[in-house]
């Protein structure tokens, strides 16, 4: 039932992903990264694919020092 | 971006073959409040079921839906034979909407159902442009229906008594739901992980990297801490040391290869460098080996020369001795008894006599033989006194015959023989003395003599041989020492060189060892890994913090959204729990951590409350959150009704008048619609005055649902 | 890091304890300073650590030194950092942490982005570097601490201001 002095009623709640988008550009800050974030993480299967990255960054990072520690031992010699 | 809102509202249903329903029904609803009244199997919660079903499909059917009775739900009624449909009509903002679902009669369990929506102005929707559309409108989806819309029994409880749901019930009653869901979502990313991951990397390469720059400045530490060992101060390590001790070497290395009568040169140690050096010190060593083996074959060939003079010399004095002792022995048996010739002679002798002997006694045989036959004659003869030739009587001649022929047995000879044979073995006695000792006398020449050749070989013929021999054996004794000490010298001078070559080996891997600390190991910038390394902890960091940026920036647009709205939110619920369960003064508070923020639900006093609520309590406050949700969203103008299916079975009688009045409160802002078994509660609300009442028949034998009568209200 | 520049500042850390990071500030001005800064003004006391002036745009830069990899930014120096941004500077944390694998991090400052008195690590702070402000103090920063530590270590601020005088484009606060 409407408002009883017909003005708008409370505003609708801008959806979360909008807020964080203002949010996102009002800090300028690496924008467009965040940006592309945020609607990753807004698609179907964001959060999983969001947590593939974070494992294969992981992985990442093992095998390189894995691979700078054996050229350092070799150029010890 | 989506429209204004409007309070879209259900004005009548429309079924066919749905669950209970067999056939068509209809049944319109009003603004305010609907109350459906029929006893059990009536078909009250198939007409619920049925709005459900239509706004939402398959959800509602699964166990997914969060309801575990919906795990074998059935759409179709059983008698059933064509298609199952449900249509609903919406008041929308720009006129009456149709959202009509259909499920065709061959329909597999997995296919999906037909979903179609008539727009005011008569536009078709179907499919995903349906699913748009009431998302566009601000229809709920089956999670926010569970929670703001419909009241199911089973998930009456489920709403308030567990922490995480209250929380996310709470925020939703204050439109944060969707705030709840993003800073979960984020916070459930935990890429935090990865900067543990990168800090334990970086320490492992940097322990590396440590290792190997200090590896020559160890290695050169090491190096001088075995040469102190071995006598060579770090003072003294340079190449002037190196150059005299080289020196050194090669000069007892000419001496020991003159000493050896080695060929080949010995370099000169001016200019020769260390690895020349070594070189030329493992030939010499196998130069010198070689040649100390001729060395050793001479000595090891002198000294048995030696133990063979000195065991002649030894030997032959006794030699000689027991030559001269045999050949006395020989000579004085020879003179006591005769040698080999008259001991023949003695023999010869004794063979005539014994040959005489043999003759006699074979002359005497005769004689007996022939006496003998005249003794048998006579005593064939009758005759026996008469003489055999003559035949003269001789009366005696037989006795006499008898007497000669035993006589013969008995004479001189035997004597004879005896003494014969004494005589013979004496002989023979006397010739095994003679051969005994010439034999003895012939070993002790034949050693005696074998000696003086061995010593004439080692002496020659001298005229001395004692002394020559002395003499000789004093020279080879000399050579032997002089082999000795030359052969000792040498294998000295091995072992030194070889201890020397190990310590200037020592000393060569220090001076490498020593140029290289100096130099800056492992330049990481040059190794490829090191710079994908770099690149992959920049993008996790990166990504670390831009996820926590925005769970930060996610958790603080929740605080300042939740202090906006919970004054407005609190009156509301404080309202209609106050009435249900009077005193109960309850309202939302705010957790704020700096992860997340928490709602609970708490007393006048601040206390939290669920923990000491009873069930029907707990019941009450359930309905309360219902409520107070459904006011909320009316109060945005969004879409809202409230469905309750037999609320009165889960509170008790105190609580039942309280939930009517808040039943009565919230239908005046959202339309309500109540399922009830006949009783109290249905008949309080009945009596209200904006209730539109359907009373259901009792149930048909072969199914289906029968409105007996319908009660309209006064319209709002 | 070059292991010999780690080695003598691990050297002038050991023997000027409370006073290295100042140090280190100084040192990194006189690398600022050999590769072509404008203007530069050298703070020990009040206000922004590090004013330079270079190609025209002036940044300002907050000076850390970590021994472990672990860093926080007061109030007051995230203020003083705004006040440089307000008067028209590039605002930066320049970051040098203890480890020999560890260079000078130029961390570009936005406010709000880094939040007060958080215990900050260098993993945090990667995504806003500088890249090319890095690059050019570099073996600038190597050079310097050759030439300067035993200056540093032997007349501390003193000896390490006398160098700075040298330079013409050294202003006064």
């Amino acid at each position: 039932m409407s408002n009883l002095f017909d003005t708008p009623g409370p505003a609708e709640d801008v959806p979360v992903s909008a807020e964080l988008e203002r949010a996102v550009r009002e800090r300028g800050v690496r924008v467009e990264q965040r940006l592309a974030l945020l609607s990753e993480l807004e698609e179907e299967g964001g959060e999983e694919a969001i947590e593939a990255r974070i494992d294969t960054l992981e992985d990442r990072i093992r095998e390189a020092s894995r691979k700078v520690a054996a050229a350092l031992r070799g150029s010890g010699r | 971006m989506s429209e204004a809102p409007y309070p879209i509202r259900i004005t009548a249903l429309h079924a066919r073959d749905f669950r209970g329903v067999r056939g068509d029904f209809e049944m319109k609803f009003d603004r305010g409040l609907n109350l459906i009244v029929g006893e059990n199997g009536a078909g009250k919660s198939s007409i619920l079921n049925a709005i459900e079903w239509c706004l939402f499909g398959a959800e509602v059917t699964k166990k997914s839906s969060g309801i575990d009775e919906r795990a074998d739900f059935e759409v179709r009624h059983r008698e059933a034979e064509g298609d199952v449909s449900v249509t609903l009509e919406l008041a929308a903002r720009d006129g009456q909407a149709k959202l009509t679902r259909t499920r065709a009669a061959d329909a597999k369990k997995s296919a999906p159902d037909e979903v179609s929506l008539t727009l005011p102005d008569g536009e078709l929707l179907d499919g995903e442009e349906v699913e748009s559309w009431m998302e566009w409108n601000h229809l709920p989806d089956w999670s926010v229906w569970k929670h703001a819309f419909c009241q199911h029994q089973e998930l009456l409880r489920a709403r308030v008594t567990n922490g995480t749901e209250r929380s996310t019930q709470l925020a939703r009653l204050l439109g944060l739901d969707e705030y709840q869901e993003w800073t979960a979502s984020l916070r459930s990313l935990k890429p935090q992980r990865l900067k543990k991951v990168a800090a334990e990397e970086l320490a492992r390469v940097e322990e590396t990297l440590l290792h190997t720059i200090d590896a020559p400045g160890r290695e050169l530490r090491e190096l001088e801490s075995q040469l102190e060992a071995r006598g060579v101060g770090r003072a003294e390590l340079n190449d002037d040391w190196l150059h005299t001790r080289m020196t050194t070497q090669l000069e007892t290395a000419r001496r020991i290869a003159d000493k050896l009568e080695l060929g080949g040169e010995v370099p000169e140690a001016r200019g020769l460098s260390l690895d020349d050096w070594t070189r030329w010190s493992r030939e010499w060593e196998r130069g010198v080996s070689a040649g100390s083996n001729e060395f050793e074959r001479e000595l090891g060939t002198l000294r048995t020369r030696i133990g063979e003079l000195e065991s002649t010399l030894a030997g032959i004095e006794p030699a000689r001795r027991a030559f001269e002792d045999a050949k006395r022995a020989l000579d004085n048996e020879v003179r006591e008894h005769g040698g080999e010739t008259q001991l023949a002679s003695q023999l010869e002798e004794l063979s005539v006599e014994r040959s005489r002997l043999v003759e006699r006694e074979k002359g005497r045989d005769a004689t007996i033989a022939l006496l003998r036959h005249a003794v048998e004659e006579m005593e064939r003869r009758a005759t026996a006194g008469d003489c055999p030739v003559c035949e003269t009587p001789l009366p005696d001649l037989k006795a006499s015959l008898v007497a000669r022929v035993e006589q013969a047995g008995d004479d001189g000879e035997r004597a004879t023989r005896e003494a014969l044979n004494a005589r013979q073995t004496n002989l023979d006695r006397q010739r095994a003395t003679l051969n005994e000792r010439s034999s003895l006398l012939e070993l002790a020449r034949t050693t005696f003599e074998s000696l003086g050749t061995r010593l004439e070989r080692f002496i020659g013929s001298a005229p001395e041989p004692a002394r020559a021999a002395e003499e000789k054996r004093r020279e080879w004794m000399k050579r032997v020492e002089s082999l000795g000490a030359t052969l000792e010298e040498s294998r000295r001078a091995q072992q030194e060189l070889r201890s020397e070559r190990e310590l200037f080996e020592l000393f060569g891997k220090w001076r490498a060892a020593g140029n290289q600390a100096e130099a800056v190991a492992g330049d990481l910038g040059r190794i490829r890994a090191w710079v994908e390394l770099q690149a992959a902890i920049d993008e996790a960091a990166s990504l670390t913090v831009d996820l926590e940026t925005l769970a930060a920036m996610a958790r603080s647009a929740q605080e300042s959204r939740s202090r906006e709205k919970v004054d407005a939110v609190n009156a509301s619920l404080g309202r209609h729990s106050d009435t249900i369960t009077p005193g109960a003064g309850l309202r939302v508070a705010v957790k704020a951590t700096a992860a997340q923020l928490n709602y609970k639900l708490v007393n006048a006093d601040g206390d939290e409350v669920i923990p000491i609520l009873n069930q029907a309590a707990l019941h009450a406050l359930s309905f309360s959150l219902l409520f107070a949700q459904a006011e909320a969203r009316g109060a945005a103008e969004l879409p809202a009704w409230v469905m309750l299916d037999d609320p009165g079975q889960s509170l008790d009688e105190e609580r039942l008048e309280g939930l009517a009045v808040a039943i009565e409160a919230v239908s005046s802002n959202v339309p309500v619609i109540v399922a009830s078994f006949p009783g109290a509660l249905e008949s309080r609300l009945r009596r209200l005055e904006n209730c539109r009442v359907v009373e259901l028949g009792a149930p048909r034998v072969q199914g289906g649902v029968v409105v007996r009568s319908v009660q309209e209200g006064s319209a709002l | 890091m070059n292991p010999a520049t780690y080695r003598r500042l691990m050297e002038m850390r050991d023997k000027t304890d409370k006073e290295y990071g100042k140090l280190v500030q100084k040192i990194l001005a006189i690398a600022f300073l050999e590769t072509g800064a404008e203007i530069l003004v050298e703070r020990s006391i009040q206000g922004i650590d590090l004013d330079v002036t270079l190609a025209g745009t002036r940044y300002a830069f907050e000076v850390k030194t970590c021994e472990e990899d672990s860093l926080t930014l007061g109030k007051k120096d995230l203020a003083g950092l705004e006040r440089e941004i307000a008067s028209g500077a590039e605002a930066y944390i320049a970051v040098l942490a203890g480890s020999l694998l560890d260079e000078w991090l130029m961390v570009r400052y936005t406010p709000g982005e880094i939040p007060p008195s958080k215990k900050l690590s260098t993993f945090e702070l990667r995504p806003y570097r500088n890249r090319e402000l890095e690059r050019r103090v570099e073996s600038a920063f190597e050079d310097a601490v050759e030439k300067h530590a035993a200056t540093a270590i032997y007349e501390k601020q003193k000896g390490l201001d006398r160098e700075l005088e040298r330079y013409p484009a050294r202003a006064l606060a």
